[in-house]
């Protein structure tokens, strides 16, 4: 049996390769634009290289999703002719087909991850087609999709080398893209600089923890490792199946460091500091793309490492009988995380700092869902599972909503405080209506996609005993209501300081908008999405 | 040969690496000494991986190609870091940490 | 012999850890700079003592000669050009580090490494089915072979990393280029910047 990466498993690898060959054709055809120095010719750059990175998008996205098979399955008796030959082979190399291949999975978790992600990475696109990102605009969006692909990577790995690599190829392109240059070079570089120092120690954190784990398991195999694969997750999971494992100290110091690595990339309470700073430094499109796509990313990772690595290092969540285990460790991140991200919000006056205290609150509550492996039946631990990214899907489609709202007011208003949201209502009556929709969803109200999306982990954490983290959860989404609210008084009840009406971008209007109304669906028609994420249930090879 | 060095000896100078790069990276102001920090803790976590190949699976290779791989990622990050350093210093004709540093609340 | 190897480990463990202390207290940036090359060359030796030969060319090749020579240009372009470069370079708080770090090596990994029971087996052991033919080490043939069969999908990642860390430097050296014709050096845009002030 094969067990490593063959030259017949390229299907699987199909939405990553697409997206490489995108990227090399945006960075390759800046080069036949007209290169000129006045501000005409060179937004016609950023506008080209811009469609194509959108129309590429958009187009991989579809393949994606004809791959997962999801909306459309060939029938297994479809005629032989050259197209269904083609869409068969691409979807037999979706969730149907075997699920690990050395290093890479492809079952449902990674379909709907690369979905979620791909898809937020086209709206972001979209978003930025009206914005205009200074200089070299075939390299901005080149990073954009590169960073996409190991994005989709991480959603994919099994194995700890690979996971690496990927979450550095993740990475690396955002800290580039966080510094990239807006009309304020000091602020952006500032975020560049901040978001690159505090990754690169968080990589370091990563590495150690994996370094010790990969010890624990080749030390744990009796007569040394037959096959070059101890570093894939399931052979650490069979290694820490062996007796008394799951009491090593070493194998607990190796995860703990791989969630504080793993932490910083998502900014969970304490590992956060980075992130209100390079949220408010970089342009606010490439905000929505950190906060989104960069920590669903984080997220699908750690679930994968968690869930397939140390399965039987769980633990309760109980609080009277006793802490052990990732499920007590993250009760505890969790419960600081929603009850301080919350407070940090409710003072900010500039909205792109209060989104990101409110997006750090949010992996709070991502967390909680992971809290569901604390119980031991498998019932709860599936709904975990499909509250988790349920949850990661409205996030991401409410949080682009959300930044890019932002993103138009600071472009045609001219700046992103309170005070110039003031009476946005009388000046712009859709451009309100559409960030009151994503407010709303934020701060969990029905019927939008955010109440339900709460609902899920609410239930999913209480069915595993973890009652006092969903106490919090409940408590401080009341106390997030306040400064939600904020953002709608000064929207709508306030006076505006001047009556002139405020343009609305095209692209970006079509962006929120398309945003807007997957979050109603979402919200109302729930099932449209979770009768899909129900077939994760159990992640491959579990 | 290295037979009569026993494991833990190297672990231990690698844990006592690890720890003298991450006090580097916290304490340090200037940001090309922070990122000397983080290159130590890097070859700390090499260190364990050759360390963990040579006692524990010498026929195998996995813990080679994990360093190898490391340090191809340590030297993309230490360029586009220091890249980015000298952006930094263009804008703010410094790089300390500490004043570069506009963003409060 | 034994001896004479422990002693040899001793020394170079002492090289190491000395010169990354060095690294992170020197005052002076360069200094530091240069003690980090030396750590470097001690890791690169530990390694031939651990037999992994290529391990420590690659070391040699790519931290020493790289690595630590890009971040000597570094400290060479941002030192101040009025040359008070070598301040203190130390956060107030900077023993909060201390004791972290301390304590983390004194009371949480060197007691859990040590605590671990490692089953050794350095004399390679046998495969199964083989008659008392102990396996060869992994050469670097083994390591080549590896790379483009296990391990072929990290490698190509690594490949595209290489990239963006390429297309990454280029795009944040050459700011502005279509603003300007000429391409300033440093020392020309820093006076620049100043003279308005």
């Amino acid at each position: 049996m094969p067990v490593f990466f063959q030259i017949s498993d390229v299907p699987r690898l199909l939405p990553e390769l697409l997206l490489l060959v995108l990227a090399l054709l945006v960075l390759g055809s800046d080069m036949f634009e007209r290169w000129g120095e006045d501000e005409e010719s060179r937004f016609e750059r950023v506008r080209a290289a811009g469609s194509l990175t959108a129309i590429g998008l958009g187009l991989i996205f579809l393949i994606t999703l004809l791959q997962s098979g999801y909306v459309y399955r060939l029938p297994a008796d479809a005629p032989q002719n050259f197209f269904l030959t083609i869409v068969r082979n691409l979807q037999n190399g979706g969730p149907v087909g075997d699920p690990v291949v050395g290093s890479f999975a492809t079952d449902h978790l990674t379909m709907i991850g690369r979905l979620v992600l791909i898809g937020a990475a086209f709206l972001v696109s979209l978003l930025t087609l009206d914005y205009r990102p200074a200089n070299n605009p075939g390299e901005f969006y080149a990073l954009i999709l590169l960073s996409t692909m190991g994005m989709c990577l991480m959603a994919a790995a099994t194995e700890l080398i690979t996971a690496y690599l990927s979450v550095e190829l993740t990475s690396i392109p955002l800290y580039i893209l966080a510094g990239y240059f807006q009309t304020n070079t000091r602020q952006s570089s500032e975020a560049g600089m901040k978001y690159f120092l505090f990754g690169a120690l968080s990589s370091g954190l990563i590495l150690y923890g994996m370094s010790l784990v990969f010890g624990f398991a080749v030390a744990s195999i009796p007569g040394g490792a037959q096959a070059n694969d101890m570093t894939q997750f399931l052979r650490i999971a069979q290694a820490t199946a062996t007796e008394g494992a799951a009491a090593s100290k070493l194998l607990t110091l190796g995860m703990l460091f791989i969630i504080a690595g793993v932490g910083y990339k998502v900014a969970v309470i304490p590992f956060h500091s980075w992130s209100p700073d390079v949220y408010e430094g970089s342009l606010t499109p490439i905000t929505a793309f950190l906060s989104t796509a960069s920590k669903a990313a984080g997220f699908l990772l750690l679930y994968r490492i968690l869930v397939t690595a140390f399965p039987n290092l769980t633990g309760t969540a109980e609080i009277v009988s006793g802490f052990g285990g990732w499920t007590s460790l993250l009760a505890v991140l969790a419960v600081a995380t929603v009850v301080l991200g919350n407070l940090a919000a409710l003072p900010q006056r500039n909205l792109k700092r209060l989104l990101a205290w409110s997006s750090i609150a949010h992996a709070g509550f991502v967390i909680m869902a992971l809290m569901a492996w604390a119980s031991p039946y498998a019932s709860t631990r599936s709904m975990g599972t499909s509250a988790l990214i349920y949850y990661l899907v409205v996030y991401t489609v409410t949080n682009i909503g959300a930044f890019g709202a932002l993103a138009v007011a600071s472009m045609t208003v001219g700046g992103d405080t309170m005070e110039h949201l003031r009476g946005l209502a009388r000046r712009n009556l859709g451009l309100a209506t559409l960030l009151a929709i994503f407010v709303l969803s934020l701060a969990g109200i029905p019927p939008m996609g955010g109440f339900l999306a709460k609902f899920y982990i609410f239930m999913a954490a209480w069915q595993s005993g973890a009652w006092w983290v969903v106490m919090t959860g409940v408590v401080t989404t009341m106390i997030g209501l306040y400064y939600y609210l904020l953002i709608l008084k000064a929207t709508f009840i306030e006076e505006p300081a001047s009556t002139e009406p405020v343009p609305m971008p095209t692209w970006m209007n079509a962006t929120l908008i398309t945003s807007a109304v997957l979050v109603l669906l979402l919200g109302v028609f729930p099932n449209l999405v979770l009768t899909t994420i129900d077939q994760v249930k159990v992640v491959a090879g579990m | 040969m290295i037979d009569s060095v026993p494991l833990e000896w190297v672990l231990l100078v690698a844990a006592a690496l690890f720890c003298v790069g991450l006090y580097g990276a916290l304490a340090r102001r200037n940001a090309i000494g922070i990122l000397m920090g983080v290159e130590l803790m890097l070859n700390s976590v090499n260190i364990n991986l050759v360390a963990f190949w040579r006692y524990l699976e010498p026929h195998q290779v996995t813990g080679l190609v994990f360093a190898i791989f490391i340090i191809t990622v340590a030297a993309v990050e230490a360029a586009v870091g220091l890249a980015m350093i000298i952006a930094i210093y263009r804008s703010w004709q410094t790089v300390n940490v500490d004043a570069v540093d506009s963003m409060k609340g | 012999m034994q001896l004479l190897v422990q002693v040899i480990f001793v020394l170079i463990a002492a090289e190491i850890v000395g010169a990354a202390v060095m690294v992170v207290t020197a005052k002076n940036i360069v200094h530091a700079a240069l003690w980090l090359i030396a750590s470097f060359c001690g890791v690169g030796a530990l390694y031939l003592l651990l037999e992994a030969e290529f391990l420590a060319v690659v070391q040699v090749l790519v931290y020493v000669g790289a690595i630590s020579i890009l971040m000597l240009f570094a400290i060479m372009l941002t030192r101040h050009v009025t040359g008070k470069g070598a301040e203190t370079s130390l956060y107030q708080r900077w023993w909060v580090g201390l004791i972290v770090a301390a304590v983390l090596f004194a009371a949480v990994i060197a007691p859990t490494v040590l605590a671990h029971p490692w089953e050794t087996a350095t004399a390679a052991p046998a495969l199964p089915g083989e008659t008392g033919q102990p396996a060869a080490m992994a050469g670097i043939v083994d390591l080549g072979r590896a790379f483009v069969e296990e391990y072929l999908l990290p490698f190509e990642i690594a490949a595209v990393l290489l990239l963006v860390g390429l297309v990454g430097a280029i795009v944040i050296a050459f700011e502005e280029r279509a603003a300007r014709r000429h391409i300033p050096t440093l020392a020309e845009e820093v006076a620049h910047r100043r003279q308005p002030e």
